[in-house]
């Protein structure tokens, strides 16, 4: 899911992606509404608060607002950067930080909420900033490795896309079109997984209160160990044949590593 | 640009007024109105009499205090001439929700529609027999 970068992810790379981080972000988002009486991945209505606020002359509330919006502007512009200096070095690890701080700051959100939160305007807007850094960070990482195929907070410009993709397919001709077919799939996969997260999470918020924030890094937590088991076991199986043969073909190592070497290298694996 | 973008944060900060801070004190409620109504004659607003006003909010706690005290550890005095009770208050949100929370578990989350020195309004649904917006205007004493 994360070791492929941009134009060498396939189909089936995205809608992995694509469907487990917006489930987080579903969860994340209705959360947050129900906690805090706002949204973290709904920037385009932050925006429209924002104009009403400065309408009103409520400069508390615009600064805020215009904090949120930074917050998750600089999320996407943490993640993209941490991507673009790693990424020769090893495309994993450069894929994966930005899904652990992720983490991180969801698992501070729950610790502190569970454990410290007084419920002052000061901590609620301190902890929704946190969440909307997170969203920027996710959106960010996911756009920029999938090549802007996949942003799973996105959901105004992916209901555009849909929509554009439907009536394309009222023609013949794109209905047969293997890209345009697989782009609806995609974008049908993260909305549905989007909409399973935001349900699922408001029944069991009932229950469970800040410590859902535990859960969505557990989701995310998949995501980056999925890939580090998949390398773990192409390193196993690539020592496994250099005790039988010297060398593996070039297309199991790009199709195990997702790193395309030059024929006349001589490879190996990590 | 970050520089500039970050003083201009810091400046409104400064300059604006924390909703948590501006709200202590003693506020007195002023009118208890209908901006719009499902039943309404008119979409102006209307005034409720008493007895609609507690027909449609019977499922609601009703506030029929008049006097509403915020006070700065959290708590807020509702007092009428008669009698007086302590509840919780919070704002959540952006600063443009006020949440009250009663003894018995029961809580209530109102719209700050409006809040400075002066006023305060205050919005919440209401959804029974005449679905509307309920409005609760307050001046401070």
């Amino acid at each position: 899911m994360l070791r492929k970068y941009s134009n060498s992810r396939t189909l089936e790379d995205n809608i992995k992606l694509g469907a487990l981080t917006a489930l987080s972000a579903g969860m994340v988002n209705v959360a947050s509404l129900l906690i805090f009486f706002s949204f973290t991945s709904n920037v385009t209505g932050h925006y429209a608060i924002l104009a009403a606020e400065i309408v009103k002359g409520n400069w508390y509330q615009v600064a805020v607002v215009m904090g949120w919006l930074f917050l998750f502007f600089f999320g996407g512009f943490v993640a993209n950067l941490i991507v673009i200096h790693f990424n020769k070095r090893n495309s994993y690890i450069a894929h994966s930080i930005p899904i652990f701080l992720e983490i991180l700051c969801l698992v501070a959100v729950g610790i502190y909420g569970q454990f410290f939160y007084t419920e002052t305007l000061a901590e609620t807007e301190m902890l929704l900033a946190l969440m909307l850094f997170a969203m920027g960070l996710q959106n960010g990482l996911t756009a920029s490795i999938s090549n802007f195929a996949v942003k799973t907070t996105h959901l105004t410009g992916l209901t555009t896309d849909l929509g554009v993709l439907f009536s394309m397919f009222t023609k013949k001709e794109f209905r047969k079109n293997p890209e345009l077919v697989g782009k609806a799939k995609l974008l049908l996969s993260i909305v549905s997984s989007y909409l399973v997260g935001a349900v699922f999470s408001g029944y069991i918020y009932l229950y469970m209160g800040f410590k859902v924030f535990y859960l969505v890094s557990a989701f995310l937590f998949v995501v980056i160990v999925y890939d580090w088991y998949k390398l773990r076991i192409a390193r196993y199986l690539s020592s496994n044949r250099r005790k039988t043969s010297p060398a593996i073909s070039l297309d199991e190592i790009s199709e195990l590593t997702g790193i395309r070497p030059k024929k006349e290298e001589e490879v190996s694996v990590f | 640009m970050f520089f500039i973008g970050f003083a201009c944060f810091c400046g409104l900060l400064i300059v604006s007024s924390n909703p948590e801070k501006v709200i202590l004190g003693e506020w007195k409620e002023m009118t208890w109105e209908y901006e719009i109504a499902d039943n309404a004659p008119s979409q102006n607003e209307i005034h409720l009499t008493d007895e609609l006003r507690n027909q449609s909010c019977k499922n609601m706690v009703m506030h029929k205090a008049e006097t509403w005290t915020f006070l700065p550890d959290g708590k807020l005095k509702l007092s009428t001439q008669e009698q007086s009770h302590i509840v919780d208050w919070r704002i959540k949100g952006r600063g443009h929700i006020l949440q009250i929370k009663y003894n018995n578990d029961t809580v209530e989350h109102y719209n700050l529609s409006e809040l400075n020195g002066n006023e305060m309004v205050l919005n919440f649904e209401v959804d029974v027999q005449v679905r509307g917006i309920a409005k609760l205007t307050f001046k401070k004493s």
